[in-house]
């Protein structure tokens, strides 16, 4: 026997037993949030609970997905999605279980299912941030509908728009504007050469070295660049008095239908809408916090401050399939 | 192994037509325009550099010919992917060159952007040419010297006796080598995705992980599927044309001499081959690592790049690559047999099949298959196990049948005539016979298991994360020392399975998409 079939061979018996061993945690979440993210957050509520949690992250529509296709006999108990269209989606499709409790209802009620079927945890509003050595401050666009205009040609970056951020607030502009100005309005941005990269960190980062002049984004990935180091700034665009407004949304989570470890996925949630987790969201990420009393991050401007778009979180799940098929009729990556 | 095939197709031609419409106009032209474009581009890319390295390291005095004729295909060891990562992470906008540069010249200067067509050529041409590189080498070294003899005779020009003698003689290597080229970037996921140029592929993985109805993916696979199709028609009626001459002369070729700027410039391109597809990346990647150990990023721990991390994900990366190679060789074994022994092949080329079809493709297969029949495997190892198989299955089944050929059919006929069973004579006469064989055929389908991406990103279960997996949602964030360990894992792991495998012999190493 070779030194390298010895070699080999040793190795599996070292490695095959750390795979098989895996262990299920008390409590699995699957998380459709950038891991950084999210991973302090767990480490806390591991720290705090000592119940073991296995992490699994990924695209959010591809685990929803994942959710719809498990039941009846989940192998998740918790999901934790960057947008509340996702988690209404999975509430009409009945795969989520409500759960209300004293702390819950802590979070004012428009940033959470009526029937308690998932629970908003952090605010986000969609804004636009560019790089200050590109642009001067009299050349910023003050509506997000200025960026069809041919002078932003190639100049503008974008998630994937199977991103669902990107998709909530294009639903967003589908009930404010209605179908036809949407679409509209999206073949002008392919045809102004907007690029979609992977996902908002991508395009937080290519604003930041300068690639790009302007990024769609979520609030929080401006300050994320700013804080690296990057010479950007952030436009809330669309704020004057006959305006739109822009989209605020939410990050949560849902207990999933049939779950195995309820009791655990509800402390989970009683967690998150807790004053320590609530604190971490906003130190760490920049988000709003939506328990009252928790304050924002310095320097992230308050939420009241901005003027938002008229929809009910709701109404973002309703409308989500239309969206979809809008955005392949669009085609735009 | 077909299944998931027609499965593909059949919810793809099943779609309604509106959907076609909708999709022909807004998705498919224009993604039939760029898969296309690269295609072709590549290939011809890699035609001409392949030819040009094989003929200057075979036929020409090339200066450490020797040392360069095994060296240009080291490329493989690198998976392509990670190729187009760490070209992205030294070239792009921000990255190692521009900072580099302000460095030294405190000037910032923008380098040329590396993403869309131009870059995804380039690394797919460095990420392919071995393949005609390989095929021309033996080509060229099967040549018989006496017909450019004849046409030097004659009083035929170098450059005349290298197109109308030299090149039609090599015509089938070629063609080969092109195919297998093309065939090959249509099923490219990693390159084009990390360059951010869309093609079928990328546009299909884009639906199956964002949308909820997945008849979209299914309608561009079926679109993707006849395009691969397609040129391997062509491809297995160029093959059965290969002509074969008569090689009257064992002397070997003698050598062209390279005049003093000849010799320079084929220097330069090799040397610049290499420093593209074996020295940037594994410069850049070891940077990556000694700064990750340096500068100890306070998010590592949230990227799960320690040690014990690292051992899990090359644990899950080992086992499911070492289970795929076994199951596929104890399901090749009977096909094969059948093949060789009872001459029905039509299973074997149905079985091929999946050879071609991207990684992206296989994992939907699997999604609308598992799902509807056996949902208690969906998003279980085995699932993902199962993809491997069926990529590349026709490696073990191709290994098997070369080894079955060789032994002679007496042998087992004599076992027979003493009374033994069919499986004793297996066990006894055929297997040790064909072991060589199925060791060779284990490695391949193992190595390509150990560095496969795309179907592992969709298909892989909560909590089972791969090297390839974690390297790519690492450097996808653009974190790429914390990409740069798994990394180092994946190319160290293979190392030994090229060496077993002589990598330089057999175009049908993957380059990992």
């Amino acid at each position: 026997m070779s030194w390298l079939k010895k070699l080999a061979l040793v190795t599996a018996f070292v490695l095959v037993p750390t795979t098989l061993a895996q262990p299920w945690g008390e409590l699995v979440i699957y998380s459709g949030r950038s891991e950084p993210l999210i991973v302090p957050v767990i480490q806390l509520f591991q720290q705090q609970t000592g119940i073991r949690v296995t992490l699994q992250s990924g695209a959010a529509t591809a685990l929803a997905n994942l959710i719809l296709q498990e039941q009846p006999n989940p192998r998740a108990d918790l999901f934790i999605a960057n947008d509340a269209g996702t988690l209404e989606f999975l509430k009409l499709k009945d795969a989520l279980q409500p759960y209300i409790s004293e702390q819950i209802r802590k979070i004012p009620e428009q940033f959470r299912a009526r029937d308690g079927s998932w629970l908003g945890v952090s605010g986000r509003s969609r804004v636009i941030m560019y790089n200050t050595k590109l642009l001067r401050p009299e050349e910023l666009p003050k509506s997000v509908f200025e960026l069809g205009d041919p002078r932003w040609k190639g100049k503008i970056a974008m998630a994937t728009t199977r991103n669902e951020s990107v998709i909530a607030w294009m639903t967003a502009l589908r009930l404010v504007k209605g179908d036809a100005f949407t679409k509209e309005y999206l073949l002008k941005l392919k045809a102004n050469g907007i690029v979609t990269l992977n996902g908002h960190t991508d395009v937080r980062k290519a604003v930041g070295r300068g690639e790009f002049a302007l990024g769609l984004v979520n609030h929080y990935y401006y300050h994320l660049e700013l804080r690296d180091g990057s010479p950007v700034g952030v436009i809330y665009p669309d704020q004057g008095p006959t305006d739109t407004g822009v989209l605020v949304n939410v990050a949560g989570a849902a207990l999933i239908k049939n779950a195995k470890h309820v009791r655990e996925a509800q402390r989970f949630l009683d967690f998150l809408a807790a004053p320590e987790a609530q604190k971490l969201f906003a130190e760490l990420n920049f988000e709003y916090p939506l328990l009252p009393g928790v304050p924002t991050a310095p320097g992230v401007r308050a939420l009241e401050t901005i003027k938002r778009m008229p929809i009910r979180l709701d109404e973002l799940g309703k409308e989500l399939e239309k969206t979809l098929k809008l955005l392949d009729e669009v085609g735009l990556g | 192994m077909a299944l998931p095939l027609i499965v593909t197709l059949w919810r793809g031609l099943s779609t309604e037509f509106s959907l076609w419409a909708t999709l022909w106009q807004a998705r498919v032209l224009p993604l039939l325009g760029n898969s296309l474009a690269l295609a072709g581009a590549v290939t011809l890319g890699s035609l001409v550099l392949g030819v040009l390295l094989a003929w200057l390291v075979e036929r020409t005095d090339l200066p450490g010919r020797k040392i360069f004729g095994p060296l240009l295909v080291a490329t493989l060891v690198i998976p392509c992917y990670l190729i187009a990562i760490w070209h992205v992470s030294f070239w792009g906008p921000g990255g190692l060159l521009e900072r580099a540069l302000a460095a030294l010249l405190g000037a910032s200067i923008k380098v040329p952007t590396i993403y869309g067509f131009v870059g995804a050529w380039l690394i797919l041409v460095i990420a392919t040419y071995p393949y005609v590189y390989t095929l021309a080498r033996a080509a060229l070294r099967s040549l018989d010297p006496q017909l450019e003899e004849a046409a030097r005779s004659l009083g035929a020009h170098k450059l005349k006796i290298f197109f109308k003698v030299t090149l039609p003689l090599l015509a089938p290597a070629l063609a080969a080598g092109g195919l297998l080229t093309a065939v090959y970037v249509l099923s490219d996921y990693g390159v084009v995705a990390t360059l951010r140029y869309e093609t079928f592929t990328t546009a299909i993985y884009k639906q199956l992980a964002g949308r909820y109805d997945q008849a979209p993916a299914a309608l561009l696979s079926t679109v993707l599927i006849a395009l691969t199709v397609i040129l391997l028609v062509i491809q297995q009626r160029l093959w059965g044309r290969g002509r074969h001459y008569y090689k009257a002369s064992q002397r070997a070729l003698p050598l062209v001499r390279l005049s003093v700027w000849g010799r320079g410039a084929a220097m330069g391109l090799v040397g610049l081959v290499l420093f593209f597809g074996l020295i940037l990346p594994s410069g850049v990647s070891l940077y990556w690592w000694l700064e990750s150990i340096a500068r100890p990023n306070p998010a590592a721990a949230l990227w799960g790049s320690s040690l014990a991390d690292l051992l899990r994900y090359a644990g899950n990366s080992l086992f499911s690559a070492a289970t795929a190679a076994t199951l596929a060789l104890v399901l090749a074994w009977p096909i094969a047999y059948r093949a060789v022994r009872y001459e029905q092949h039509g299973l074997t080329r149905l079985a091929q099949a999946g050879q071609a079809l991207p990684g992206v493709l296989i994992a939907l297969a699997l999604a609308l298959l598992l799902h509807r029949f056996v949902p208690s495997l969906y998003f279980t190892i085995w699932a993902l196990i199962f993809a491997y198989v069926i990529r590349f299955f026709s490696h073990a089944l191709q290994a098997v049948e070369s080894g079955l050929a060789r032994v002679p059919v007496r042998l087992e006929e004599a076992a027979r005539s003493l009374g033994r069973s069919t499986v004793s004579i297996w066990r006894r006469v055929t297997f040790p016979l064909v072991a060589p064989s199925v060791a060779a055929g284990w490695t391949l389908v193992f190595l390509n298991a150990l560095r496969e991406l795309p179907a592992t990103l969709l298909l892989r279960p909560p909590g089972f994360d791969t090297l390839p997996v974690r390297l790519w949602i690492a450097a996808g964030e653009g974190f790429y020392a914390q990409a740069a360990a798994p990394a180092l894992v994946l190319i160290i792991l293979s190392l030994p399975m090229l060496y077993l495998l002589r990598v330089g012999d057999r175009p049908e190493v993957r380059h990992g998409d």
